[in-house]
């Protein structure tokens, strides 16, 4: 190491760069939820049905009818506006399944992520910190759990949202003003916000997976990481509102094309980090 | 007149090890002491003396433990040490700003 300021400094730069290079490991989260949002796929395959009475050899089976109505209590409560649904959102009927499904993985993803950069780091000597994404992780699906259905059903839709809304973006602001950092305050609001959306977009649990990935961007500060987090951020964006702007997709791949599309993302983003990282070694 | 950017230098963060070792454990949650060693390019001896200075100095916490049968030692930064770290990189770029502008004055 060199003594004077300029070689000092630029000394500390290599370092830091270093250890930051060596306590990367975005490529296996990426792969990991990649085939996480691929797995998704057969929870979103329209269901055709018989009429009854019908012979099915001769008839050509049609979408199933469905109600929301005929849902279970916990479909309800996680969508307490209801969800966007039809073959302009290419989903066809509402599912609680789908929700199950996305819990639990993003759920057990979040904690293989952490034990990941834990193992990685008795490997390589440096450990990523990983707080700012669990809590990210789990406070989104806090709010999708319990944040979002609980407001909805005892404030918001009680005394209606023209009261409801400005009174919670008021407590958010008192609650997190403690912090004292306009950015904390922002970005708990900009959850709440996030949250809501997730409750009635087709897609919604992509967008928990997109912010759980922004806040593992943030701490990974790698150009790869935040470019694909970026694409697979707008790729969500646009499978959940694509319909809105009358695109659709081809009959052919419309059952998987929404959820293979942003898996390919993050799979594209964890083979690349993977083959960077061999190269680097 | 202002104050001399070298009044800004902390003793203890200064040395260039040590700096070292600060700037490596704020970049990371924690650090194994083997790859400070071989980071730094020290010997076990010389970076356990670095160590205990900035420990005494409350300006990194050290844990020790096992993985498998082998003995490992962590090193996380504190509030403090980022502290320090950051007061001593200001006063760094003060002094190369303040030389930098005398050798521009001279020409």
């Amino acid at each position: 190491m060199t003594v004077d300021p300029k070689g000092l400094l630029s000394d500390l730069t290599a370092m830091r760069e270093r250890a930051r290079a060596d306590r990367r490991g975005y490529w296996l989260p990426f792969l990991l939820f990649g085939l996480i949002t691929l797995g998704a796929t057969p929870f979103y395959a329209p269901k055709y049905c018989v009429p009854n009475g019908q012979d099915p050899q001769l008839v050509e089976p049609r979408l199933c009818s469905w109600s929301s109505a005929d849902q279970p209590w916990l479909y309800h409560w996680l969508h307490p506006t209801g969800q966007l649904m039809g073959p302009v959102f290419n989903v066809h009927q509402p599912g609680v399944a789908a929700d199950i499904y996305w819990i639990i993985a993003l759920l057990c993803g979040c904690l293989a992520v952490v034990q990941w950069y834990r193992w990685r780091a008795a490997q390589v000597g440096v450990e990523t910190p990983t707080r700012v994404y669990a809590q990210v992780t789990i406070f989104m699906l806090l709010l999708q759990l319990i944040g979002v259905p609980v407001l909805s059903e005892l404030f918001f839709g009680r005394v209606g949202w023209q009261i409801a809304l400005p009174v919670t973006v008021a407590v958010i602001v008192a609650a997190t003003w403690r912090v004292r950092k306009v950015g904390f305050t922002l970005a708990v609001l900009a959850l709440f916000g996030l949250a809501h959306f997730v409750t009635f977009y087709p897609y919604g649990p992509m967008l928990v997976l997109a912010t759980s990935l922004v806040g593992l961007a943030f701490l990974e500060r790698s150009t790869v990481c935040t470019v694909t987090v970026a694409v697979f951020a707008a790729t969500v964006l646009f499978v959940n509102e694509a319909g809105r702007f009358g695109f659709y997709w081809p009959q052919a791949v419309e059952q998987f094309a929404s959820t293979v599309l942003p898996a390919s993302v993050l799979l594209v983003g964890g083979i690349i980090g993977s083959v960077r990282r061999e190269a680097a070694q | 007149m202002s104050e001399n950017p070298t009044a800004g230098l902390d003793d203890t963060v200064h040395q260039r090890h040590r700096l070292g070792v600060l700037t490596i454990a704020a970049e990371t949650k924690r650090v194994e002491f083997s790859y400070l060693k071989s980071a730094l390019e020290l010997t076990a001896g010389n970076l356990s003396r670095h160590i205990t200075v900035l420990e005494q100095a409350g300006l990194v916490e050290v844990e020790k433990g096992y993985e498998g049968k082998r003995p490992k030692t962590w090193l996380h930064i504190t509030g403090a040490g980022r502290a320090a770290l950051a007061a001593e990189m200001a006063a760094l770029r003060a002094l190369l700003e303040r030389h930098d502008s005398r050798q521009n004055c001279l020409r």
